[in-house]
């Protein structure tokens, strides 16, 4: 088999049992421990789960923007055929922004008040070698407004970040992470902060620039909603693990962890207005003081004596991932 | 039955509240005007006793100060609001003082919300020592004695806000607004700031006190999944004014305004019907500072006629209890 052809195979992100931690006093604390994920050429990821469950410092770590003395380790971290690990800072900065780029929850604080629009998005051009002067850079940032649909963007591009609305302005990270046409866009909660109609547009936006520019989505939410209408496959973050994964349509008509169906039924569904809500009662363990069982024992109904033990995740079907010791037996209750 | 045990718990009517905007030096040496803000321009509506109306909209539509007027803790700019048959519109701190005890508020912050250098049993116990005129120790104990019915125990009593999680917090504002036993609560958001599965125990711990003692409420709220769940009737807000009201059905699965469909279409659902596209909203929600003339909707109304740039549609009535304001609809007027 020739490299080429097995570089094909290969899927665009593979993390294998990442791991980050963050000393606190008397010990520490793992905000992400052993997560298996996968993305897969010109697909969409949905990355769901409570706050601090881990799924953006996921993918901070992947980037390598967690700062000392926070400590990354996994035992593989590949992007598009090539070592991560084994990257100096100066190329996986170089990566960064060009061929992985990450668009921030808050779009207000992500762009810098100081500079115009036109500043922030030929720098990363600029920086990336993908412009070779500022007139041709400038140029390609008027593209790119124009692309995500920003109205008159030849005279917008002069603008501060202040001088726009909150979409606008989510359409302007967008902007800037695209610049340089990435393989891979990681949007963290990119419409949390914005209205619902405003949510519709960007993330329709996102859908039609990943058909456009075949790239690949990893789209991290705690909205189950935007999952099921946007992405092909999903992962469940719990207490810093992945606690089940597979294809959005089948975990979300079919969950087989106690969690994955907690939310579930803790959502008011618009479809059957009627259906009663229930709570997963208690709260997520405090992550410094993780239990070595399963995670999701002290709020799971369906949980056994059976489970206190450490549980991995597993395979019940072809890509269908889960970790609950039970997951064959209580799936089908 | 009496003729008050029909009439609505609280009526507004034509409710106004603007809000100057900041003055410059220069502009207040020149003499200008200070400009104003509208947040609420011009909304009636009636919540009845024992049910709880749902308030969807967009940020920026007035929602939230509509609740604080009603609450009085806006004062309105004209317009008439009426609690229990009483005009308190105008009503003076004094007299209204124990009509106040029985209106309270349940906010969407509970971090900023709660005053992080009290206590629990002091934040819970304030009610108490400013309506009842109970002391300290008498405000602690009963404090101690309600914190259960939130799912809280006496002894958080010594404890301080940062002390506890996003949804034990909204207990502790939950039991601060419920210790008096009002009889109307506006929750303002209640559950937006709180993770999906803290934001399900919130819910069922306000549906209990409800169904407990006849609570009233005014649910505000920008998740139609939940103001859909709570409410019994629902009235949507488009910039400062009520665009549609009706039965909770009526405006969920029969809306007649071309906002309320474009934002049933635009809530992510678990299970997209498939085939159906999204209607899109052009733009943005217009500066309410100066509103687009005529109809409010029409910079973005995706059905938008002639009349609409020139003349603002009143309510009419659609069907029993559900009113919408669109040129759309022809009929008798609300």
């Amino acid at each position: 088999m020739t490299a080429t052809a097995e570089a094909a195979r290969e899927p665009l992100l593979l993390i294998e049992g990442l791991t980050t931690t963050f000393p606190v006093r008397g010990g520490a604390v793992t905000a992400v421990d052993g997560v298996d994920l996968v993305v897969h050429e010109g697909e969409c990821l949905g990355v769901v789960g409570e706050s601090g469950s881990g799924k953006s410092v996921t993918f901070l770590s992947v980037l390598g923007l967690v700062r000392h003395p926070g400590r990354v380790s996994a035992r593989r971290l590949r992007f598009a055929g090539r070592d991560l690990a084994a990257l100096d800072e100066a190329s996986r900065r170089d990566l960064r922004g060009r061929d992985i780029a990450i668009t921030m929850q808050d779009a207000l604080t992500a762009l810098n008040p100081a500079f115009t629009v036109a500043t922030q998005i030929t720098e990363v051009l600029l920086a990336h070698g993908r412009a070779r002067s500022r007139a041709e850079a400038r140029r390609a940032a008027i593209d790119i407004m124009r692309l995500v649909g920003i109205p008159a963007p030849e005279t917008r591009i002069d603008d501060y970040p202040h001088q726009f609305s909150g979409g606008m302005r989510q359409r302007i990270m967008i902007a800037t992470a695209l610049a340089c046409r990435p393989k891979l866009l990681v949007a963290d909660e990119p419409t949390t902060a914005l209205d619902v109609t405003i949510q519709a547009q960007v993330l329709d936006l996102i859908g039609d620039l990943r058909r456009e520019l075949g790239m690949s989505v990893v789209l991290i939410t705690h909205d189950l909603g935007v999952v099921a209408e946007n992405t092909d496959r999903v992962a469940v973050f719990y207490a810093g693990q992945v606690v089940e994964q597979g294809l959005t349509r089948e975990v979300i008509d079919r969950p087989a962890h106690p969690y994955t169906r907690g939310l579930l039924a803790s959502m008011p569904s618009f479809d059957d207005l009627d259906r009663p809500i229930r709570a997963i009662p208690g709260q997520v363990p405090d992550p410094a003081r993780l239990p070595a069982h399963c995670r999701f024992f002290d709020r799971c109904a369906e949980a056994r004596e059976s489970c206190r033990v450490p549980v991995e995740l597993r395979e019940i079907e072809p890509g269908r991932l889960v970790r609950c010791v039970r997951a064959g037996e209580v799936a089908d209750v | 039955m009496s003729e008050t045990a029909h009439a609505p718990l609280l009526e507004a009517r034509d409710l106004v509240k603007r809000f100057p905007l900041p003055v410059g030096f220069v502009d207040r040496m020149l003499g200008r005007v200070p400009g104003e803000v509208g947040a609420v321009a011009g909304v009636s509506l009636a919540v009845d006793r024992g049910e709880t109306l749902g308030v969807i909209g967009e940020s920026g539509c007035g929602k939230s100060t509509l609740g604080r007027v009603l609450l009085k803790l806006y004062e309105a700019t004209s317009g008439e609001i009426r609690f229990d048959g009483a005009d308190i519109t105008a009503m003076s701190e004094a007299a209204f003082r124990p009509l106040r005890r029985r209106m309270q508020i349940v906010f969407q912050d509970p971090y900023a919300s709660l005053n992080p250098r009290r206590t629990v049993g002091e934040i819970v116990g304030l009610p108490l020592r400013l309506h009842d005129g109970a002391g300290r120790r008498e405000a602690e104990e009963r404090a101690a004695e309600f914190l259960p019915h939130v799912g809280l125990s006496s002894h958080h009593l010594r404890r301080y806000p940062h002390q506890f999680s996003g949804g034990q917090r909204q207990r502790i504002g939950i039991a601060r607004a419920l210790i008096l036993n009002p009889d109307f609560v506006v929750c303002d958001e209640p559950v937006s700031a709180l993770d999906v599965s803290i934001q399900a125990q919130i819910l069922e711990l306000l549906q209990q006190f409800k169904a407990e003692s006849g609570l009233t409420y005014l649910f505000i709220s920008h998740d139609l999944a939940v103001v859909g769940r709570v409410s019994r009737r629902i009235a949507v807000m488009y910039l400062g004014q009520v665009v549609e009201i009706g039965p909770r059905d009526a405006i969920l699965r029969a809306s007649a305004h071309p906002y309320t469909r474009a934002l049933i279409a635009a809530a992510p659902r678990l299970r997209p019907e498939p085939g159906v596209e999204r209607i899109h909203l052009g733009g943005d929600l217009p500066s309410p500072i100066s509103p687009p003339p005529g109809c409010r909707f029409q910079t973005r109304c995706p059905v938008v006629k002639q009349i609409c740039t020139r003349v603002a549609p009143v309510p009419t009535v659609v069907a029993p209890g559900h009113h919408v304001s669109c040129h759309l609809h022809q009929g008798e007027p609300a």
